[in-house]
C-alpha cells in the first residue's frame, strides 16, 4: 500500500505523523507533569495558608468570635482559588460556619473530558483545631482546580496552536526542499535512462547539493567507467578480431588443444600443413597426427606429464599428414591460460622442417664421412710417423754417435749436415705429427704443476746462444703478482714461447728480443690469466698478410720460407694450442720496425693444500737430485729392450758413455726372461716389439703371480709412439715413466738419474 | 380523668422543671481569664489546668476571655465569669462581688520601668516628661503602680499604651519610646528570649501573684470544691505534666487580705 505513495509524499506523511505524534506525546507528558506539580503546589499552598490562618483563628475562636472568623473566610473565598471555608463543630461536624465562593466561573470553560484525564479534583483540605486540649472546631478548606483546569487547557490550546503553525512552516520548508531535492534525483534518473539507451556522452551537472551531488558524481564515475569499459571492450574484440584473422589466415600451423590434449581450433597453416579441413581435425585428439610408431612422443608426454608447468616448450616431432606423408616438424608449445590465469590447454604451432632435416642428414654423413677420413688422416700420420722416427733415431744417434769419434774435417762438415737436416727434419715430423693430432682432436694438454718463471728461465737460457751469435739482446720482465706455481701443459707452453721466439730470432737481425709475462683477467673461476708479449725489433709483417700468418702452412711471404725456412707451421699449432688454453692470440707489427707477438691463456690456480703439498715433493726432488749426484759412482744395470738393432746401438752406446751397464733383450719375453735369472736396476722399454709388446711385458712383471726377481722395478717407457695417450697407457700398465723417441740424450740422462734417484 | 390529667401536667412541668435544673446543673462554669497574653497563648495555658480541674472535680469549668482586657473586664462587669484569674477585682466597683480562693504560685513581682541599656536616663526624675510604653490602662502591676509612684513623685509623663508587655519592651527595643512599664518577671523573660539587656529606673514594692476568684454567687461546697483542687495540683503528680507546660509552680492559698496594697494601689489612681 505504501508503495503507491512517492517518495515526497511519504517523506511529508511520516513527518507529519512524526510531529503530531511528539506533540501529542509531548504536550501529554509535560501536562501530566504540569498538573502533577500544580496539584502540589496547590496543596501546599492550601496547608500554608491554613497554617497562616491559624493563629488569627485561634485567637478568634478562643473569645468564641465566629462573626469575625467568618468575614475572615469571606475575605480568603474572594482572594484565593479557594472555592469554600467551612469550620464544623469539634463534636459533631455541624457546619458553624460555611462560605462558598459566589461568583462560580462561567467564563471558565474547561472540557470535562480534558479535566477528568489530568484528575484535576483535589479533595478538601481539613484541619482540627486544637487549644491546649480543647477541640475549637474542625476547618475544611475546599480549592478550586477550574481556573487551573482552565489554565492548562489554554496552554494545550496555545501549545497545540503553535504546534499547527510549526507543521504547516515545517511541511511548506520540507515539502520545497524536497521539491528541489528531488528534482535533480528525477533528471538524474532520466539520464540514466537515456543513459542506457545509448547516449553513452550524457553526464549529470553538479547541482551543489552534497548528497545528490555525491549520488551524481558516482552516476558519473560510473558512466565513465562504463563507457571506458566498452571501448576496451571494443578495443579488445577489434584486436581480437585481428589477431584471429592473424592466427587464421597464417601460413604457420596453428592449432590449440585442451588440457587433455583435444584439438579446439585449427588455422588454414595448419590446414594446409597437416592436409586436414577445420572440420576434421576440430574434437580430435591431437595423437591423430602421430604415426603409430611414435606413440607416446614428447607432445603427448607434455599433454600428459606437464599440465601444471607453465612455460613454453620447443621440440621436434614426426606428424602424419592427410596422405600419410612423414613430416618432420618444429612445434612450439605454449601454455593457454584463461582470464583467471589457470591453464586450460596448449597453443601449438607447428612449422615444417623437413626439408631441412632432410638437409642436416646429408650434412651429417658427409660430416661423418669427412671425419672418417680425417681419422684415417690422422692414423696414416701417426703410423708415418712412427715409421719415420723409428729410422729418424737411429740417423740422428747414429751421425751423433759418428760425431763423437775421430774424423777429420770434411767427415765432420758431412755429418754435421746430415744431423742438421735430421734435426730439421725431426722438427718437421713433430710440427705435422702435432697438426695431425690438433686437427683430430686428439690432442689434449696435461694438468700438471708448473713454475712460469722457471719456464721463462729455461727457455730463455736456450736462446742466449743463438741470440747472442746475432748480437741480440734477449729480455725476460715476468710480473711479480704471477703465482710461482700454477697448473697446465709445460710441454705445449714451452712449445708456444719457444715458436714464437724462434720467429723473433729468425726474423730479426739487429735490436733485441723480449719477452714480457703480466697478469690478464681469466673468464673461468680458479683460473689465473697470464699475458705473453714477445717483442722484436725485425723486419716486421705488412699489414695484408697479417690475418694470415695464423693460417696453416702460411707465412707473410713464400719467399719467407725459402729465405728463413721452416714448415709455417708453427704460429698455426701454437695458435690452436693457445685456442686449448682457453686463450688468444695476435700480433701487432709495423713493417722494417718489428712486431709483438701477443698470447693470452688461462691456467688453473693451485689450492693452499696442493701447493704445500708441491712444495714437499720438490724438496724431495731437490733430495733426489743430490742423492743421484752423490750416487754417481755406483754403476746401474740398465735392461734395454728394444727390437730396432740401430737403435739398440744408438741406446747402448749413449747408455754407455753415460757409465752405465747396458744388456740388451730384443723384446718382451726376453726382458721377463732376463729379469728373471738377473738384477737390474732399471729397465728401458720399447713399445711396439713382437712376441710380447711393451705394455704386455710391464703388465706380466708388475703381476702379483710375477715370475721376476724384482716385480717392483721401475720401467722407463721409451718409444716412437709419440700421439696423445701413449704416455697414459704406459703409465697405466705400470711404467714408471715415459721418453720419446728420437731420443734427446739430455732428456734421457735426466729422467734415468730421477728414477735412480727414487729407487 | 382530670385528676390524671392534672398528674401528668405536674409531671410534665417536674420533668421540666428538673430538666431545667438540670440543665442549669450541667451548664459549665465560665473561668474567665485576664488578658496577659494573645487568647490563643491563653487558652494552651489555662485550657489544660481547666480540663484538670473539670476531671478532677466533676465541674463543668469552660474558658472565656475577651478580645482584650476591656473587654474581659467588661465581662466581668456584666458578671459573665463564675471564676476568674485577674486582680482587677479590687478596683471599687467589685467590692464585695469576688472573693479570692487561692493564687498562682510564685515569687512577688515589681512594676518597672526599664530603659534601654545605653540610655542617658538614671532615675526615675529623669522620666519627667519622656514617653513610657505600658500594656494598657488597665494593667495592673506595669501601668497602675509606676503610674502612681511617678505620681506621688510629682513626675509628669506621657503613657504610650502597646496593648500588652510584650508590645511595651518591643516599642523601647526599637527606640520608639523612652522607657517601658511592665512586671519584673516579664521584663525577665523577655530579656533572656530577645538576649537583650535594659535597665531598670524604677522598681515597685512587691505585689502578690494574680489570685483566682469566686463569685458570690457560687454555692460555697462548689468553691471549696474547685479550691482544693487547685492547691492539691502541685502534690498531683497526675499535674504535673500541665503545670510544667503552663510553667506554673502551682497554686497556693490566698485571701483577699494578700491583696490590700493592690487594692490601695487602685484606690491611689481612683479606681
Amino acid at each position: 500500500m505504501l508503495t503507491s505513495f512517492s517518495l515526497r509524499q511519504r517523506i511529508l506523511g511520516l513527518f507529519l505523523l512524526s510531529i503530531i505524534a511528539i506533540a501529542l506525546i509531548g504536550v501529554t507528558l509535560a501536562l501530566r507533569d504540569l498538573v502533577r506539580k500544580a496539584r502540589t503546589e496547590i496543596q501546599e499552598q492550601t496547608r500554608a495558608l491554613t497554617v497562616a490562618m491559624l493563629p488569627m483563628l485561634n485567637n478568634t475562636l478562643v473569645i468564641g468570635d465566629l462573626a469575625t472568623v467568618e468575614q475572615t473566610f469571606e475575605g480568603l473565598v474572594k482572594d484565593m482559588r479557594i472555592q469554600r471555608l467551612m469550620l464544623l463543630d469539634a463534636n459533631d461536624r455541624r457546619p458553624l460556619i460555611d462560605v462558598i465562593e459566589k461568583r462560580n466561573t462561567p467564563h471558565y470553560f474547561t472540557p470535562h473530558w480534558f479535566q477528568s484525564l489530568f484528575n484535576m479534583k483535589i479533595p478538601p483540605y481539613e484541619h482540627t483545631i486544637q487549644i491546649g486540649g480543647v477541640n475549637y472546631g474542625i476547618m475544611l478548606v475546599e480549592i478550586s482546580t477550574d481556573p487551573l483546569a482552565h489554565e492548562i487547557w489554554q496552554s494545550v490550546i496555545y501549545l497545540l496552536m503553535w504546534v499547527g503553525i510549526i507543521l504547516v512552516m515545517g511541511l511548506v520548508v520540507l515539502s520545497i526542499t524536497l521539491t528541489k531535492g528531488l528534482n535533480p534525483l528525477i533528471q538524474l534518473a532520466h539520464i540514466a535512462e537515456r543513459f542506457g539507451h545509448g547516449e553513452l556522452f550524457l553526464r549529470a551537472p553538479i547541482i551543489n547539493i552534497p548528497e545528490i551531488d555525491a549520488t551524481t558524481k558516482a552516476f558519473n564515475q560510473m558512466a565513465d567507467n562504463i563507457f571506458s569499459l566498452l571501448e576496451q571492450i571494443r578495443r579488445s574484440e577489434e584486436t581480437n578480431r585481428q589477431l584471429a584473422a592473424i592466427v587464421e589466415q597464417s601460413e604457420e600451423a596453428m592449432l590449440t588443444v585442451d588440457i587433455d590434449g583435444y584439438i579446439t581450433s585449427w588455422n588454414l597453416g595448419a590446414e594446409k600443413l597437416y592436409g586436414y579441413s577445420q572440420k576434421d581435425a576440430l574434437g580430435k585428439h591431437i595423437t591423430f597426427l602421430l604415426p603409430l610408431d611414435h606413440l607416446p612422443s614428447e607432445l603427448t608426454d607434455i599433454l600428459r606429464h606437464h599440465k601444471n608447468e607453465l612455460f613454453t616448450r620447443r621440440y621436434e616431432v614426426q606428424m602424419l599428414d592427410f596422405n600419410g606423408h612423414l613430416l618432420d616438424i618444429a612445434m612450439t608449445a605454449t601454455p593457454l591460460l584463461n582470464s583467471r590465469e589457470e591453464h586450460i590447454g596448449e597453443i601449438c604451432v607447428g612449422r615444417d622442417i623437413t626439408e631441412r632435416k632432410n638437409f642436416e642428414k646429408m650434412l651429417l654423413q658427409a660430416k661423418e664421412t669427412a671425419e672418417a677420413a680425417t681419422r684415417a688422416k690422422a692414423t696414416f700420420l701417426a703410423m708415418m710417423s712412427h715409421e719415420i722416427r723409428t729410422p729418424m733415431n737411429g740417423i740422428i744417434g747414429m751421425t751423433r754417435l759418428a760425431l763423437s769419434t775421430p774424423l777429420n774435417d770434411e767427415q765432420k762438415d758431412y755429418l754435421e749436415c746430415v744431423q742438421s737436416s735430421a734435426d730439421s727434419l725431426l722438427i718437421i715430423l713433430n710440427d705435422i705429427l702435432d697438426l695431425s693430432k690438433i686437427d683430430a682432436g686428439k690432442l689434449t694438454l696435461e694438468t700438471t704443476p708448473l713454475q712460469v718463471n722457471e719456464l721463462i728461465k729455461g727457455i730463455t737460457k736456450l736462446f742466449t746462444s743463438p741470440a747472442n751469435s746475432k748480437e741480440l739482446e734477449l729480455k725476460t720482465s715476468i710480473s711479480p703478482e704471477i703465482p710461482s706455481h700454477l697448473l697446465g701443459d709445460p710441454v705445449r707452453l714451452r712449445q708456444i714461447v719457444s715458436n714464437l721466439l724462434n720467429n723473433a730470432l729468425k726474423f730479426t737481425s739487429q735490436g733485441y728480443i723480449a719477452i714480457h709475462v703480466s697478469p690478464c683477467r681469466a673468464k673461468r673461476d680458479n683460473y689465473f690469466g697470464l699475458h705473453f708479449s714477445i717483442i722484436d725489433t725485425g723486419i716486421g709483417i705488412s699489414e695484408d698478410k697479417l690475418e694470415l700468418i695464423f693460417a696453416p702452412f702460411s707465412q707473410a711471404d713464400s719467399s719467407t720460407t725459402r729465405h728463413f725456412g721452416g714448415t709455417g707451421l708453427g704460429l698455426t699449432i701454437s695458435s690452436r694450442l693457445i685456442d686449448l688454453m682457453n686463450g688468444r692470440i695476435w700480433v701487432e707489427s709495423c713493417l722494417g720496425k718489428g712486431s709483438t707477438f701477443h698470447f693470452t691463456i688461462e691456467l688453473e690456480m693451485l689450492d693452499d693444500e696442493s701447493l704445500q703439498s708441491l712444495q714437499n715433493q720438490k724438496n724431495e726432488t731437490q733430495f733426489y737430485q743430490i742423492s743421484a749426484v752423490s750416487n754417481d759412482q755406483k754403476t746401474y744395470r740398465i735392461l734395454l729392450v728394444e727390437d730396432n738393432i740401430f737403435n739398440q746401438k744408438v741406446a747402448t752406446i749413449l747408455l754407455k758413455k753415460m757409465g752405465y751397464v747396458v744388456e740388451v733383450a730384443n723384446d718382451g719375453l726376453e726382458a721377463i726372461n732376463a729379469l728373471e735369472t738377473k738384477d737390474y736396476d732399471v729397465v728401458l722399454m720399447d713399445m711396439q716389439m713382437p712376441n710380447i709388446d711393451g705394455l704386455e711385458a710391464t703388465q706380466r712383471i708388475r703381476a702379483k703371480n710375477s715370475s721376476v726377481r724384482n716385480p717392483q722395478i721401475p720401467i722407463i717407457a721409451m718409444t716412437a709412439n709419440a700421439m696423445q695417450g701413449d704416455k697414459e697407457r704406459c703409465l697405466q700398465s705400470g711404467m714408471n715413466d715415459y721418453i720419446s723417441k728420437p731420443i734427446n740424450v739430455d732428456d734421457l740422462q735426466a729422467i734415468l738419474r730421477k728414477t735412480l734417484a727414487s729407487c | 380523668m382530670r385528676n390524671l390529667h392534672q398528674y401528668f401536667f405536674i409531671v410534665l412541668l417536674n420533668s421540666l422543671f428538673l430538666n431545667c435544673s438540670a440543665a442549669e446543673e450541667n451548664k459549665p462554669l465560665i473561668f474567665g481569664i485576664l488578658n496577659q497574653q494573645s487568647p490563643q497563648l491563653t487558652a494552651e495555658r489555662w485550657n489544660p489546668i481547666i480540663n484538670y480541674l473539670v476531671k478532677t472535680t466533676g465541674i463543668p469549668l469552660q474558658l472565656k476571655m475577651g478580645a482584650t482586657v476591656q473587654a474581659t473586664d467588661e465581662m466581668m462587669g456584666k458578671g459573665e465569669f463564675d471564676l476568674v484569674f485577674t486582680n482587677h477585682n479590687f478596683q471599687t466597683e467589685y467590692d464585695g462581688v469576688y472573693r479570692v480562693i487561692a493564687r498562682w504560685s510564685g515569687e512577688t513581682i515589681y512594676g518597672v520601668i526599664a530603659v534601654n541599656q545605653d540610655s542617658a536616663l538614671q532615675t526615675l526624675h529623669d522620666l519627667k516628661d519622656k514617653k513610657i510604653a505600658a500594656p494598657s490602662e488597665d494593667a495592673f502591676v506595669a501601668y497602675a503602680v509606676p503610674k502612681v509612684a511617678l505620681k506621688n513623685a510629682g513626675i509628669n509623663v506621657a503613657f504610650s499604651f502597646a496593648g500588652n508587655q510584650e508590645g511595651a519592651l518591643a516599642q523601647l527595643k526599637a527606640k520608639l519610646v523612652d522607657a517601658a512599664a511592665v512586671n519584673s518577671r516579664f521584663l525577665k523573660q523577655y530579656m533572656t528570649r530577645e538576649k537583650i539587656q535594659f535597665r531598670e529606673v524604677f522598681v515597685s514594692e512587691p505585689f502578690a501573684e494574680l489570685p483566682i476568684i469566686a463569685h458570690s454567687r457560687l454555692s460555697a461546697e462548689k468553691v471549696a470544691t474547685i479550691q482544693n483542687a487547685l492547691l492539691n495540683m502541685k502534690n498531683d503528680p497526675n499535674a504535673a505534666t500541665i503545670l510544667e507546660k503552663a510553667k506554673c509552680k502551682g497554686f497556693e492559698m490566698a485571701t483577699d487580705k494578700d491583696y490590700e496594697n493592690v487594692r490601695l494601689i487602685y484606690r491611689q489612681s481612683g479606681q
